[in-house]
């Protein structure tokens, strides 16, 4: 059984995707030392999205997510392990879920390590309350439940309006969580589905790391009005805030990190 | 009282380190066994202390998944030694943040 992970990017403009992709490959190969494939998908506008970094800049940029119901004609692996360009592996957790009785496994929960709940609108997806799933790592196995997921999902993009009607949500973007989040409840017969044993540690935009040494992230986080700090060690991160990825002193450290 | 605002704010951060170094830690108390997952917990590591009479034995994994534990020995072993890593390891960064005022220095 092949085992890999797959990251898929796409050259924008303002945001260095394609470069979030190779570190991210190379902490994935460092600390579970198992392949990586990047797929460089065709920049296709029509999706936009804002973003309000630490700074207190929003940012409009185009949103190019529509490749993702394709993983799992695009993985070589008999086993995946999708994996969004902005996480970032710090520690062998995820080897774990290799080689077992899984056959498709994403987040149901977020840890946002600054502990100010930042992410809370994002526990539900629907006017009704539906819970959320991320897509920002899934893991699947080549197998009839993982195919008709993707399946699944292809068929709500193509049906976005109909869905976001039916279900009552926003139609303005494509969103792959909520896609998931569908295909993952249909193809299990309406029943919750299977998920990680522990929620998705994540960095909300407004949120930065201001230091990196080793495996160490320092983070600062507003809270009432002032900066405060929080560190974290060998621990996994979806960094939403892009901006700090870019930043030359907190991306070359990454670097090195990787690279060692 | 600007001295006890900022005492509070690094009280506050002191306790959001701490749940943070829970989380990271619990996340890593987690050990797969004969293709199953299982969570290290205290309770697992006495029950398969205490299983004496065979060394094979079925077990519900954190997925609900009857699993075949070929020696519940050697599953204890691999046990207590994930315990010892990541129990040490978050002894350690504790230790470290109760000799700092404020996280920054913690990796100075």
């Amino acid at each position: 059984m092949s085992k890999g992970a797959l990251l898929l990017a796409t050259p924008h403009e303002t945001i260095d995707y394609i470069g979030f992709a190779k570190l991210a490959a190379k902490l994935i190969e460092k600390h579970l030392g198992i392949d990586t494939h990047i797929h460089i998908g065709e920049a296709k506008l029509g999706n936009t999205r804002a973003f309000r970094w630490h700074t207190g800049e929003v940012q409009k940029v185009q949103w190019h997510n529509s490749d993702r119901p394709l993983a799992y004609d695009l993985s070589p692996y008999d086993e995946t392990l999708l994996i969004d360009v902005d996480y970032l592996t710090f520690n062998s957790q995820l080897k774990d879920y290799f080689g077992g009785n899984h056959e498709f496994l994403c987040y149901d929960r977020v840890w946002d390590v600054t502990h100010t709940d930042s992410m809370k609108s994002d526990a539900t997806m629907t006017l009704a309350g539906h819970p959320m799933l991320w897509a920002t790592v899934v893991y699947f196995r080549k197998c009839e439940l993982a195919h008709r997921i993707f399946e699944m999902m292809k068929n709500i993009q193509t049906t976005w309006h109909y869905h976001s009607k039916f279900w009552g949500f926003s139609s303005r973007n494509y969103r792959n969580d909520f896609s998931l989040t569908l295909a993952h409840q249909l193809m299990q017969g309406y029943q919750q589905g299977t998920t990680f044993n522990h929620p998705l540690p994540s960095l909300s935009t407004m949120d930065t790391i201001y230091k990196v040494k080793d495996s160490e992230l320092l983070i600062k986080y507003m809270y009432n009005g002032s900066d405060n700090a929080v560190r974290i060690k060998d621990t996994n991160l979806h960094v939403m805030n892009k901006a700090c990825l870019m930043d030359p002193e907190i991306r070359g450290e990454l670097e090195r990190y990787a690279d060692v | 009282m600007e001295d006890f605002e900022e005492f509070a704010r690094q009280r506050l951060d002191h306790t959001r380190q701490r749940l943070a170094l829970k989380e990271q830690q619990e996340q890593r108390l987690t050990i797969t066994y004969g293709g199953g997952q299982f969570r290290v917990t205290m309770e697992l590591m006495s029950f398969l202390k205490t299983w004496e009479d065979h060394t094979s034995l079925y077990l519900l994994d954190d997925y609900d998944n009857p699993v075949y534990i070929d020696s519940a020995e050697a599953m204890y072993e691999q046990c207590t030694a994930r315990w010892y890593e990541v129990m040490n390891n978050w002894h350690n960064q504790h230790h470290e943040l109760k000799k700092v005022r404020k996280i920054g220095q913690l990796s100075e």
